[in-house]
Order: structure tokens, then C-alpha cells, then sequence
């Protein structure tokens, strides 16, 4: 797709078209992820290790003698 | 793009003339059987023979049939994604036939075959990578190196069997036929194995592995696979859990059996499973608290390494729940248990 235009912030007056849509989808993600289960990564992959580790964190703050329970 | 490097082909048309191509080039040679792990595995010059051996035109190493007593063959070239749908193994192994349709994507399993998915390769992150970038490294201790990048200082390979149905196979305890210079010989699965990722299998280069046997089941039997990985439509093993077992008539559990894999170098028991669940009926808070007895005893048993991709201490935590989830499958017939 080209769309003509001329855009002053970019070399040449080039115009991104990747970058813009993924600028809320991924904090909507994040956001989604924190309604879910209360935990902000802020790092891409939202990884299942990551979230795991995180609640670890999470529940070590707030509950230091909670357990683990398969 | 990876290229393949130059390589002759050789399609026998018996075993006979597979084995004496195998013991006329010797190390110079590989065998061909589905290719799914062969050919990613000479882009990369992890292997690099100058013959390769294809077993498709020895059709009798395909298909499951009656091997007697109750006994189920299935020849080595069987595609996983025949293992996966046969009714036969479907009812007399349950375990297997949902670890064979867990290996890979379905494409990978059309090719592969339950031979080649037995003697897999161990895989290592430090490994399975191009020669540029193994060279770039120094290489380690499983190819052409003499470091170890997974454990500092470590002498012994530490990479991780990769293979969906083995641990099933284990549960099963299958036999496994191999044919040689020196004929015909049987196995016990669990003797294949080498705790040691550079070769973790007693297997000669001029053997081939031409049948698998399983032993009959009863109407008592019950087994299921759970497999972690990532991405849940290909993808290696980032821990495989197989389970067994045996009921009487009123549902109480004579046997049992739990085998872990894409921990270590090979597929490893879960010590007591069998003692934990003796004499337990196979439902209710009873079965519950012996499962999680077994899925305790694994995670102190379990050490992932970061040998292969994901999180270790993530692959660790799921070590417990993934026990339990394929025990409680297990006891009510169900699985397999995969869920990303």
C-alpha cells in the first residue's frame, strides 16, 4: 500500500506504517494480562515463565509464607 | 537460507541390503527414515554422511499388526501420525498414542516415524544451531568442542532427550527389535538408555531399530501423555510426562508408573510413583493426595537445566502440576493433557 504523503518528522519525509498499530494493542495486552491476574510485565514475550515468575514476586511481597501448592 | 551439503542416496529395497550398505561405508553413512530431524540436523553439519540410507522402500518396517499373545508390533517406519490414529494402539496404549500425536506439527508427524522418534537425538540449545554459529562459540562439548555452555566447567553432556514416545514407551515397557551384523536382538526400552547427552542411546551405527513390541493390556489399563511446550502446534518437548495405570475390577490401582522427559539425557522413572499409588482407588480426595504425593516426588527428582529453550525454573514449576494433570487424565481415561 502507498499513501502519498509527506511526513516532516521522517528522513526524506518518509511515513512509518508498522509501528503506529501496534502502540496500544500492546499495552492492552499488558493491561489485559494485569486485570487477569494483577501482575505488569513490561516486557514482549508475555511468556508463561514470565507471568509465572511474577507472581512468584507478587505473592512473595504480599504473603511472604505462602506456599506452593501443586 | 541454510543449504543441504552434497550427499548420495541409497534406497534398499531390503533389510539385508540396508545393513550391508550401513556396514560397507560405516561412519560415512546415515539412515533415512522420516528425515524430520535428519535433514535440519545435516543444514546445520551436526551430522554431515555422504551416504544416506533411506528405509521407504522396505515396506515391511511399516504398519501395526498382531505380533501374538496379545502383543502389538509396530514396525519402525510407521509415520507417528499412523501411532497417533490406530485403533489399536489407541485402546491397548493410550499413552503413546497421544504422545505420537503431540510430536511436532501434524506435517512433521505425516513424515516422522515412531523409529526415528525413538532414537532422536539429544537436543541442546548450544547444539542445535548452524556450524557459523557453533563456530563462533568454540563449539561445546556435544560436537566438535570440549566446553560446556549449559553447566560451567561441566565434563558430561547435558543435553536433553527430546523424544515424545519414549516415556510412553516406557510406561508401556516395550521391547524394541534391532537388527545387526549379528542378527536379531530385543530390548526392554528402558536398557536403550545412556546418561549422557552425547550419545544417549546403546545403539551401534550398523543397527537398525525395525520394530517396536508392546506388551497386551487389560481392560484395567489406563494411560495418558502431558507435554509442555510454548507454542502448542510444533514444538520440542520442554517436559513430557508419561503415566500408567493398572486397575482391578473395583477400580483400585494395582500398578503405576510415571516417566519424565526433556529433563536430562534420557527419559527418567519417577522413583515410589508405583509404591505412592498401590491400593488407592483411582477417584476422589484419596487418588488426589496420592497423585500429589507423585507429582511432590518428581519435583524434587526434576533439575531442568538451561539445555533447552524455556524458562528452567518455569519448566521446573510445571514439573508437579503436569504429574498430577496426567495422573488424574490417566485415572479417568482421559488426556492428553496439554494446555499453552
Amino acid at each position: 500500500m502507498i499513501v502519498e504523503s509527506l511526513d516532516p518528522e521522517g528522513p526524506y519525509g518518509a511515513k512509518e506504517a508498522g509501528e503506529g498499530p501496534l502502540h496500544p494493542s500492546l499495552p492492552a495486552l499488558s493491561n489485559a494480562v494485569f486485570d487477569a491476574v494483577g501482575i505488569r510485565l513490561r516486557e514482549l514475550p508475555f511468556t508463561p515463565a514470565k507471568v509465572l515468575k511474577a507472581l512468584a514476586e507478587k505473592n512473595a511481597r504480599s504473603t511472604p509464607l505462602a506456599g506452593g501448592r501443586v | 537460507m541454510l543449504r543441504l551439503p552434497k550427499f548420495e542416496v541409497r534406497t534398499p529395497e531390503s533389510l539385508d541390503a540396508a545393513l550391508a550398505l550401513l556396514a560397507e561405508f560405516g561412519p560415512d553413512a546415515r539412515v533415512i527414515a522420516g528425515g524430520t530431524d535428519l535433514v535440519p540436523n545435516m543444514k546445520h553439519e551436526l551430522v554431515t554422511p555422504r551416504i544416506v540410507v533411506s528405509l521407504a522402500r522396505i515396506p515391511e518396517l511399516r504398519g501395526v499388526g498382531d505380533a501374538g499373545a496379545g502383543w502389538l508390533r509396530l514396525g519402525a517406519m510407521t509415520s507417528l501420525a499412523d501411532v497417533a490414529a490406530d485403533a489399536r494402539v489407541r485402546a491397548q496404549a493410550p499413552a503413546l498414542a497421544q504422545a505420537a500425536g503431540l510430536v511436532a506439527g501434524p506435517q512433521l508427524r505425516t513424515m516422522g516415524t515412531l523409529g526415528g522418534n525413538v532414537l532422536l537425538d539429544t537436543r541442546c540449545q548450544w547444539y542445535n544451531q548452524t556450524y557459523f554459529w557453533r563456530e563462533a562459540l568454540g563449539f561445546c562439548l556435544k560436537k566438535d568442542g570440549t566446553l560446556c555452555h549449559v553447566v560451567e566447567g561441566g565434563s558430561k553432556c547435558v543435553a536433553a532427550a527430546s523424544n515424545d514416545t519414549a516415556p510412553a514407551l516406557m510406561t508401556l515397557r516395550a521391547e524394541l527389535v534391532f537388527v545387526g551384523p549379528q542378527g536379531r536382538r530385543v530390548t526392554p526400552i528402558d536398557d536403550l538408555w545412556l546418561a549422557d547427552g552425547a550419545a544417549n542411546k546403546k545403539c551401534a551405527s550398523d543397527e537398525l531399530l525395525v520394530e517396536v513390541r508392546l506388551p497386551p493390556t487389560g481392560p484395567g489399563h489406563r494411560g495418558a501423555y502431558g507435554k509442555l511446550r510454548e507454542r502448542a502446534s510444533i514444538d520440542f518437548p520442554l517436559l513430557g510426562v508419561a503415566t500408567r495405570i493398572e486397575l482391578d475390577a473395583r477400580g483400585t490401582i494395582t500398578d503405576a508408573d510415571v516417566v519424565l522427559t526433556a529433563l536430562q539425557a534420557r527419559p527418567v522413572r519417577v522413583k515410589r510413583a508405583a509404591e505412592l499409588l498401590l491400593g488407592v482407588r483411582a477417584e476422589g480426595d484419596a487418588f488426589l493426595a496420592a497423585a500429589r504425593a507423585v507429582a511432590d516426588q518428581a519435583h524434587r527428582q526434576a533439575h531442568p537445566m538451561p539445555n533447552i529453550p524455556g524458562d528452567a525454573e518455569w519448566r521446573r514449576a510445571m514439573v508437579p502440576v503436569y504429574v498430577r494433570r496426567t495422573l488424574e487424565a490417566a485415572a479417568r481415561g482421559a488426556g492428553p493433557v496439554h494446555a499453552v
